[in-house]
């Protein structure tokens, strides 16, 4: 069976739904043939404005929604499934209720604040669908704080290592070893880290002495596994960033919109 | 030389644990592991960070090509002298120097992490991963977007401040130099716009007299300036052309308006028939609409005689020889290019019906007008032949009779060559008869002759005897709408104006009324664009009201204008 996502959510009821609506919104559109030209002051336009102002009040309903844990009425999936089509489908009601008339004024802001906030939910969709599956705990992998704990007892045991030996060991490790402390900005900014190739180590490991092969063999062990748990940890760190950056852009954007759509109602009825 | 290195761990509970090493052996390595004879719990340091070594008995520090640096007293080095008083930077590890007694004392300083939960640490490594530690709470981040957009759209426009954001669009043309002036058309805040404050600058005729009473009588008659006149909509709609706006009404203006006598109306299309005012005798001054449908009716009464198949036969005789006359050289296009301007006698018909009066005046013609100013004009003519001032005609000179162009008409010329009072009177009155009832006037007019019993008139006197039906010819027969003749130029005129039964040029009576009726309009007008057909709305003919003069004292001065409304610096 087909996993239930919060897009196909109930065989893309909601989906189809919207798109129904869609083209309801658009017929009644093209039949409409008002005074002047198609704007926000005809029935029309007062219809699909009131209509519009009721989705973004039902979008702006999630965000409770998505706090209140213990709602039986309705799934968070199935809230979910709402918000984001709604979203999609408010992109094309809006144009229908301004008539294509747009300008510098609070009205087009009010727009294009919610073309933002919605573009940034289909892009934190676009990330819930590519990212979320890169996250290692959800493939059975460490999460972040047991990938920086494995790394730390790794350092640990290869500085361990090297206490008391010879100095080509010493120059193994320092040629291969890496010191490696975490920021967000360096695990946006820096490249996967490499670790070294077989080959090279070989010949440097067959050079040691014979007393400290073995524990150089350990060591290439050590440092490759610290390589795989930094990349682990970088990776682990954007892939969260990704995760949920988009949200911060995404709440505050559709907070602003629906402010400026209030602001846009009143001001219409001000100066009617 | 020794070295002592002393590391005092600084436990959570506050006590100080101190432990020493002591090392004659140099060079002493540094580090993380390795060679290091000291070891430092730090992740950054390199496994061999720096070495100490002794020459001359004075120590040194050698930087063991370690990834992060040495730095000593915070300046990088490769290697430098140690003193008293130096701080040694290794990564995040700082190490006191001192050289006392031929001994350096290197003192570290620890806090005591083993006492530190190692889940702890890593959850606050952890934390400093994630996106919240770097950027405000959701929460700030919504609050302050909220916040911006509020005062920059709603506080800052209210107190007066980037108003022209809650603009809903462009201003017309016309209204920009009120722009920035909104309480110039808005009144009242959450009100529409009133009529007042349009018609503070604008004044028109009403629509109709009955609408002010439907208005005030019909609350669902809700008709404003700016139900029709739509502002903020760029220069498009301020003036809307849209039939609908009209049908909104007309399309059920019997329910409206019950006493009404027009019919309900929804476009051209179902436009009824067009009906024209004609007068309802040749002197009244009521009028009658008559449909073009009832074409039995349809007669002018106007006391007006042309013959039009007379003017437009070929070759007729004008004064310069034989001419072919079109409709438009008599009917022409006035200076709006809609109206056809009225007949004018100088204009038009002068120039073949000359008003001369007598051959021995050849070149005197009677003005055209009231008949008292003909008999006027005659009396004193008569009067200057008389006194000798005038000229006296010539007997070998051949008779200029009135005549109509084409006809020699007979007449009897007096050969009296001395004049008296009563010879004048008798002169003017017979040359007035002939006017009114055989030549010039009668051509074209109907001309009574007052009864000599009418004490009201006084034959001795200057008046005339004679009088004019008044023939008040409608430049418009369809006074409610406009009709424009020089959008129309390159259509023949016969084109409309044709009867059935009849043309124009068969036509010998003015009685007859070439009005095209409305199927003629539809073969090219129609309410919508399709097939064909010219889209054609209300106002293509009609106008719902006409411009008026502003009252002279409601005017304003240029300056008074521009400072109140633009608010100009």
């Amino acid at each position: 069976m087909r996993q239930e996502t919060i897009l196909n959510y109930k065989n893309f009821l909601w989906l189809w739904i919207h798109l129904g609506a869609l083209i309801v919104v658009l017929i009644i559109y093209a039949l409409h043939d008002p005074i002047g030209a198609p704007n926000g002051g005809t029935w029309l336009g007062y219809s699909y404005g009131i209509i519009a102002a009721l989705g973004m009040c039902v979008l702006m309903w999630f965000g409770i929604r998505k706090r209140s844990f213990f709602s039986s009425k309705t799934t968070l999936k199935g809230a979910l499934a709402v918000h984001v089509w709604l979203g999609i489908f408010l992109l094309f009601l809006v144009p229908l209720h301004s008539g294509f008339s747009f300008g510098a004024n609070v009205h087009t802001l009010a727009y294009i604040l919610m073309v933002l906030a919605i573009f940034t939910g289909i892009w934190g969709a676009i990330n819930y669908f590519s990212l979320a599956p890169e996250v290692g705990s959800h493939r059975g992998k460490g999460n972040l704080k047991e990938l920086l704990q494995q790394l730390d007892i790794i350092s640990s045991s290869i500085d361990a290592l090297t206490i008391q030996k010879s100095k080509k060991f010493i120059d193994l490790t320092r040629m291969f070893d890496f010191t490696f402390q975490p920021t967000l900005k360096r695990a946006l900014c820096q490249s996967m880290m490499s670790a070294p190739v077989p080959r090279d180590v070989a010949a440097f490991v067959s050079d040691l002495n014979p007393s400290e092969k073995d524990e150089g063999v350990n060591l290439i062990g050590l440092i490759n596994r610290k390589y795989e748990l930094a990349n682990l940890i970088i990776e682990e760190t954007r892939v969260h960033f990704w995760l949920k950056l988009w949200l911060y852009l995404h709440v505050p954007i559709a907070v602003a919109a629906f402010a400026v759509m209030v602001i846009h109602i009143i001001s219409i009825f001000y100066y009617r | 030389m020794k070295l002592k290195y002393t590391i005092h761990t600084i436990k959570k509970n506050g006590q100080t644990e101190i432990k020493s090493s002591q090392f004659d052996t140099f060079p002493i390595v540094i580090g993380r592991g390795g060679a290091s004879a000291i070891l430092l719990e730090s992740k950054l340091v390199s496994l061999e960070h720096v070495s100490i070594q002794v020459s001359d008995n004075v120590p040194y520090v050698y930087d063991l090509d370690s990834s992060s640096g040495v730095f000593l007293n915070n300046a990088k080095i490769v290697n430098a002298r140690l003193k008293t008083g130096d701080i040694l930077k290794l990564s995040d590890i700082s190490i006191a120097v001192e050289i006392e007694n031929n001994e350096i004392h290197l003192t570290e300083e620890r806090r005591d992490d083993l006492d530190v939960d190692p889940e702890e640490q890593a959850n606050k490594l952890v934390t400093a991963l994630s996106i919240e530690s770097h950027i405000p709470t959701l929460r700030n981040l919504c609050l302050g977007f909220a916040g911006i957009v509020a005062i920059l759209f709603f506080i800052l426009p209210v107190i007066g401040v980037n108003k022209g954001s809650w603009s809903s669009g462009p201003i017309s043309n016309n209204h920009k130099m009120i722009e920035q002036d909104c309480s110039a058309c808005h009144e009242k805040a959450f009100h529409a716009v009133p009529d007042s404050k349009c018609m503070s600058c604008h004044v028109m005729t009403d629509h109709s007299p009955t609408l002010p009473r439907l208005i005030s009588a019909n609350e669902d008659l809700d008709i404003s300036c700016a139900t029709c006149h739509t502002e903020h909509n760029g220069n498009h709609h301020l003036v809307d052309q849209a039939s609908a706006l009209c049908s909104s009404c007309h399309g059920d203006i019997t329910n409206i308006n019950p006493e009404t006598k027009l019919e309900n109306i929804d476009s051209f299309d179902s436009h009824p028939q067009f009906k024209a005012s004609i007068r309802k005798d040749s002197e009244g001054k009521e009028f009658a609409r008559i449909s073009l449908e009832d074409r039995e009716s349809l007669t002018d009464p106007t006391p007006i005689k042309l013959n039009h198949k007379v003017h437009l036969e070929k070759g007729i005789r004008g004064p310069e020889g034989e001419v072919d006359l079109n409709c438009s050289d008599c009917h022409r296009l006035g200076k709006d290019r809609k109206v056809i301007e009225p007949i004018s006698f100088e204009r038009d018909c002068k120039s073949c019906h000359p008003l001369s009066f007598d051959d021995r005046l050849p070149n005197k013609e009677v003005p055209h007008g009231d008949p008292n100013l003909v008999y006027s004009y005659l009396y004193a003519e008569y009067a200057k032949l008389a006194l000798g001032g005038g000229s006296s005609p010539k007997e070998d000179e051949e008779f200029n009779v009135r005549r109509k162009p084409g006809f020699t008409v007979e007449r009897e010329t007096s050969k009296v060559v001395t004049f008296t009072k009563s010879n004048i009177s008798k002169e003017s009155r017979s040359a007035e008869e002939q006017l009114f009832t055989k030549t010039a006037c009668q051509l074209c007019h109907v001309s009574v002759e007052v009864s000599i019993e009418n004490k009201d008139v006084n034959f001795d006197g200057t008046q005339s005897r004679f009088k004019l039906l008044t023939p008040e010819i409608p430049s418009k027969w369809f006074p409610a709408s406009t009709f424009s003749h020089g959008a129309h130029d390159e259509v023949q005129c016969e084109s409309c104006h044709n009867l059935a039964t009849h043309s124009v040029a068969e036509s010998t009576s003015t009685k007859d009324l070439f009005l095209p009726g409305i199927e003629t309009c539809q073969e090219c007008h129609s309410a919508t664009a399709s097939s064909g057909f010219i889209k054609s709305n209300c106002v293509m003919c009609h106008s719902y009201h006409e411009s008026l003069t502003m009252n002279h004292n409601e005017k304003r001065s240029l300056k008074d204008i521009v400072v109140s409304l633009n608010k100009r610096k």
